[in-house]
């Protein structure tokens, strides 16, 4: 018996070849940048487009961690990515639970705050409201205003919509109350939805900049993301913020990519391992709406 | 009188006539306390400051505060309409708008749809790996990356002029602007759009490729009778949120990647608003006028767009 032949798969190629080209496209980028955080002054001016490093020099690096204002926002975002973390996930969650249970009311409930989703007081009564909060030049004022985003609160709602209730009755039956039911019962048993929804939570906290340029004006209270923007919004403010010595030369598109790179770090490391993580409450949510 | 073991077993809708508004509270009265802080939430951070939309129709004084500035009733909307930078700013936002779901709403289906073709499953988590990336940056980091590549003085231009050929302003020519937008705009997040699509794709019965085959349907034939149907409903859905969040259309990412020079093409309303609060004359009452009036049309767009998804007869948010 013959064994037909297959024709060498010509479209196949085609698309390997397209969705290779793209993925280089969107590699670039980071690679050209990297590349300019490590080479030296002269290397970069002589060259326009570079594909290698011919010389490295981590002076850039060396620089920007010197740099008391890098450290900063490191420091303020680090903090605030884990105090807001934290603060989501409680204010989520627990929001999510009771909301998933039949109190009287709830369909109250769920317009009111789906309500906010579609129409707002807007920008100034925000920013007026925070202020005399006191949450001025403050970390909670970068922390408390993002308690709960709906969209992340809704996954939860429904992931706890599958959980079966004679758990819960049992427990009751053994006189345990809601809250104890809650911590003790069902958030043991959530753990994968809560490390993703946290994840996510956490990669915000982390990007976060918007509070920072709104309500802080302490420059050492600034987060990572808003120092990083300032210095590449205004290349002569970043003179001003950093200092120099004589014989040290500035050279600021690889002191800009130095912390891009290293405001980058946390994400690419954590990424690659916690895919899965991020994929799956996607496709939750997807599910969902 | 039921007895309180009974109470505790079954949360149920337990109410009727005959029980008081105080005994239905006391009956729920834990679950209340966990809904609280939530609740309490919203109100503080979302509904108080709707009471500031009053400074819509008042010249706000800091001095005088909310309560204390004078009234000038629909003065602020009449700005808006004699303001020409804000219709500018309007019309960008939807000519954006159009354009990203134009170029970008295809774009990760027609990936998605590629990816599927492809077999090897590890070049697949690669590839996704990588598409998927820069979603979770922040545009602050974004843009410094698209700056460096794409400003004036930047590795393209550079390499442009060494070729002999004409700088090109990618970043601040208002002509180009707004291409960049959109193509920025894909570069970030169709890898995770796409990934979507590659879960509605994955939950497609694989008997019906198998059938298909044996009934000697080749690929193109596939993806059109069977992957685009399955997958249909989800771009559905998408392309309607994505009709509601025009006005919504990323100020993150312009406010990131905008100057002066780019304004006329780039502007939209959300940086219109910012810019006339913080930075230009500080007139809270008129730019709260505007992002009133945004919000106006918002709601309108979301509630036909929501509207739209339950004739569909998938599930709205509502």
């Amino acid at each position: 018996m013959s064994v037909l032949r297959k024709k060498f798969d010509w479209p196949l190629l085609v698309i390997v070849g397209c969705l290779s080209l793209w993925g280089l496209i969107i590699f670039y980028p980071f690679y050209n940048s990297f590349l300019v955080s490590i080479v030296p002054m002269e290397v970069y001016t002589k060259t326009p487009f570079l594909f290698y490093p011919p010389k490295l020099d981590f002076g850039s690096y060396k620089f920007v961690l010197g740099w008391d204002l890098l450290t900063s926002g490191l420091l303020v975002t680090t903090v605030v990515t884990i105090l807001g973390t934290i603060y989501n996930l409680i204010l989520t969650v627990m929001t999510a639970f009771a909301l998933s249970k039949p109190i009287p009311g709830r369909k109250f409930f769920n317009y009111m705050i789906i309500f906010t989703m579609y129409f707002s007081g807007g920008l100034i009564p925000f920013y007026l409201i925070v202020k005399n909060l006191g949450l001025k030049n403050n970390i909670m004022g970068m922390v408390a205003p993002t308690g709960i985003y709906i969209m992340y609160m809704l996954i939860m709602r429904s992931y706890f919509y599958t959980i079966p209730e004679e758990i819960e009755e049992s427990a009751k039956l053994d006189g345990a109350s809601m809250l104890r039911i809650l911590f003790s019962i069902i958030i043991p048993l959530s753990k994968p939805m809560l490390a993703t929804i946290g994840l996510y939570y956490a990669v915000d906290r982390w990007n976060e900049w918007w509070l920072g340029n709104l309500f802080v004006t302490k420059v050492n209270l600034m987060p990572l993301q808003l120092i990083i923007r300032n210095m590449l919004q205004d290349s002569r403010a970043m003179t001003q913020y950093i200092p120099t010595s004589n014989n040290i030369v500035i050279f600021p598109e690889g002191l800009k990519m130095a912390s891009i790179i290293i405001t980058m770090l946390p994400i690419v490391i954590v990424y690659p391992f916690l895919q899965k993580y991020f994929v799956k409450g996607l496709v939750l949510g997807s599910v969902k709406g | 009188m039921q007895s309180s073991a009974s109470k505790s077993v079954k949360i149920e809708k337990k109410y009727n006539s005959h029980s008081s508004l105080y005994k239905i509270i006391m009956n729920y009265k834990s679950l209340y306390l966990i809904l609280l802080p939530g609740i309490l939430f919203f109100v503080i951070f979302n509904y108080l400051p709707m009471y500031g939309i009053t400074l819509a129709f008042k010249q706000y004084s800091s001095a005088k505060g909310i309560l204390g500035s004078p009234w000038v009733g629909l003065d602020k909307f009449k700005m808006i309409w004699e303001q020409h930078d804000f219709w500018k700013a309007f019309s960008n936002t939807i000519i954006i708008a159009f354009l990203k779901i134009f170029f970008g709403f295809p774009f990760p289906i027609i990936i998605a749809l590629l990816i599927n073709e492809v077999r090897f499953k590890k070049f697949n988590r690669i590839i996704q790996t990588i598409y998927t990336f820069p979603h979770f940056l922040s545009w602050v980091v974004i843009s410094g990356i698209v700056a460096s590549l794409l400003m004036n003085d930047g590795s393209v231009n550079n390499l442009l002029d060494v070729l002999g050929m004409e700088r090109v302003g990618f970043m601040s020519s208002p002509g180009i602007f707004r291409f960049l937008l959109v193509t920025t705009e894909i570069w970030k997040e169709s890898g995770w759009t796409c990934i979507m699509y590659l879960a509605a794709i994955a939950s497609i019965d694989p008997a019906l490729y198998e059938g298909a085959t044996i009934d000697g349907a080749n690929r193109w034939h596939k993806i059109l009778h069977i992957t685009w149907p399955g997958i249909r409903g989800l771009a559905a859905v998408l392309f309607i949120l994505a009709i509601g969040n025009i006005m919504n259309t990323g100020f993150d990412q312009v406010f990131n990647l905008y100057s002066p020079p780019v304004y006329s093409s780039g502007d939209i309303v959300d940086t219109y608003i910012y810019r006339t609060s913080f930075q230009l004359s500080g007139d809270f009452g008129y730019s709260t006028a505007v992002g009133l009036f945004k919000g106006a049309i918002n709601c309108t767009l979301l509630v036909t767009a929501n509207s739209i998804i339950k004739k569909f007869g998938n599930s709205s948010i509502l």
